[in-house]
């Protein structure tokens, strides 16, 4: 394993157990939600970091249909595959956070329902990816989608600005209120925020490095094939 | 294949299970029995959340591990085209 | 500019005038339109209250099931090997074919819109044809159309055309609907005020940005 890999997982074991110190031991129990508001910590990080692979297959999907390089196309597919596994998280944490604080598993609530739809977007652009059998097609198609489906996550955000919502007020973020928080709350978000998010990166970039090195087999594979064909008519 | 499959059975079952724990047998209160009614809920939260990337885990190591194998065949295939060119 | 605009007219109205001396798509999609209004208005209860919010609803989804079936039939007349290619070859721009075929999907769409409200005005008893709606449910189609010209030129090159599309074509559009449905309800009620133009606004944005993109990415869905 490279050093750089080794680093980043003890820097991820680290943030994780501190995370895990700070949400069981250091952070108060809230006193209208009881223990279960603990699953925010887990949640938001969750939630927020769901946001960003739009932004990054947006980036990387434009720079593949300029340029055509398969690298771009193997940050995207990585960018999506994780971003679906952080999305799903967030709505299934999400949904059992929201039972016994508003009594129902699932409500339309406007950024719920957006981040379903970010969520069938993702698989909307896994399933393309598998239907087409050309390498070239797969790729465009899936820039494609990926642009689109992207503009879609946008919504997300605007959705809790534009439209009456029951999701709780943001208290992170550009737009929070000051001071809207307990300090050691905070910090334990933050704490959380940092482990989920190094192992974000570390996913992207593992699973990155796995799809190009299938692509490179796959051509050595084939050239490797046409070889022997040659030799054999010989 | 039929490894991976049984697998996500497995996950999905215990899903399932941690689901009926919290829910079947906890009603929902928010602060009427303490501040440790809802534990289960929290329980499920993190299992499943660290089950999720377990499970995400184990398809990466699947992929690693395939690629490997395809590794060892392409090796394999060279060794033969270089004994055949050899013999001839 | 002037030729630019000949050539999507020239794209659009082909299929325009094929529709009206065969009348087949249109007519179908009313007739399916009808059927769906029918049966959400007889399970969905409608009291007082919810009057507004169930029929703004009801009404978008049958626009949303409309386009979808315009989208790919438009697209599947031309999906013949030599039809397709014969249209990409064209000495035009592959934009202006884009846009030829959107614009012509944005008319399908109207026109069955139009046979939609009046008749969803009567059987709902609700004040949708106003100036307001119109310039919502323009808005929110051109926007429909749009991404639907594009998934539909994508769906038609792969396998499994008849799924690819639907599973494309829903989430990138529930957006624009949604924000259409929320308007809708806003303008069916008698005293909305200046801030429904601020969501018009938005909705008019989220088309145009839709549309545009479209038209980029377009020459990139059909690139063989």
């Amino acid at each position: 394993m490279l050093l750089q890999s080794r680093i980043m997982l003890i820097l991820i074991l680290i943030a994780m157990t501190a995370s895990l110190y700070l949400i069981f031991i250091v952070v108060p129990t809230d006193v209208n939600l009881g223990i279960s508001q603990r699953i925010f910590y887990i949640h938001v990080p969750l939630a927020v970091l769901s946001l960003i692979p739009p932004i990054l297959v947006f980036a990387t999907s434009m720079v593949y249909l300029v340029k055509r390089s398969p690298q771009w196309d193997a940050i995207a597919h990585s960018s999506v595959e994780v971003g679906l596994l952080f999305t799903t998280l967030a709505l299934i944490t999400g949904s059992i956070w929201a039972r016994p604080t508003w009594g129902v598993w699932w409500t339309w609530d406007p950024v719920l329902t957006t981040f379903l739809i970010l969520w069938l977007v993702y698989l909307g652009y896994l399933l393309i990816r598998s239907y087409s059998t050309d390498p070239d097609r797969r790729a465009r198609f899936s820039a494609i989608v990926g642009i689109l489906g992207s503009i879609n996550a946008l919504t997300v955000y605007l959705a809790s600005e534009l439209w009456r919502t029951i999701h709780p007020d943001k208290v992170i973020g550009p737009t929070a209120q000051e001071n809207a928080l307990d300090p050691s709350i905070q910090l334990g978000i933050l704490v959380s925020f940092i482990a989920i998010l190094l192992l974000f990166v570390y996913t992207i970039i593992f699973r990155t490095k796995l799809h190009t090195a299938t692509d490179q087999i796959g051509s050595i594979q084939t050239q490797l094939d046409d070889l022997v064909h040659s030799i054999v008519r010989k | 294949m039929r490894n991976w499959y049984m697998i996500r059975m497995l996950v999905s079952f215990g899903v399932f299970i941690i689901f009926l724990g919290a829910t079947g047998t906890t009603d929902v209160v928010i602060s009427d029995n303490g501040p440790e009614a809802n534990l289960p809920f929290l329980f499920a939260a993190f299992a499943i959340a660290w089950l999720g990337f377990i499970v995400y885990a184990w398809y990466l190591a699947s992929q690693h591990s395939r690629l490997r194998q395809d590794l060892a065949n392409m090796q394999n295939q060279l060794t033969d085209i270089q004994n055949s060119i050899n013999n001839q | 500019m002037k030729t630019y605009l000949t050539q999507i007219w020239t794209i659009s109205s082909k299929d325009i005038r094929l529709e009206i001396r065969t009348r087949q798509m249109t007519v179908s999609i009313i007739v399916i339109v009808i059927a769906l209004l029918i049966v959400t208005n007889l399970a969905i209860p409608n009291s007082a209250d919810t009057m507004f919010a169930t029929s703004a609803t009801v009404i978008w989804l049958c626009i949303l099931i409309a386009s979808f079936l315009v989208v790919m039939r438009n697209l599947v007349i031309e999906y013949d090997p030599i039809g397709f290619h014969g249209l990409i070859i064209c000495p035009v721009p592959r934009d202006a074919i884009y846009l030829g075929k959107a614009l012509s999907n944005l008319i399908f769409l109207l026109a069955i819109e139009a046979i939609l409200f009046p008749l969803s005005s009567i059987l709902f008893n609700i004040p949708l044809l106003t100036l307001t709606v119109a310039v919502i449910t323009v808005s929110a189609t051109l926007g429909i159309a749009a991404a639907g010209t594009l998934f539909a030129a994508m769906s038609v090159n792969t396998k499994a055309r008849e799924i690819m599309l639907p599973v494309l074509f829903f989430p990138a559009v529930i957006p624009i609907a949604l924000t259409a449905i929320e308007t809708t309800q806003h303008a069916l009620q008698t005293n909305y005020g200046s801030a429904i133009w601020q969501d018009i606004g938005v909705l008019l944005t989220l088309s145009i940005a839709i549309t545009t993109t479209s038209a980029i990415l377009f020459t990139f869905a059909i690139d063989e």
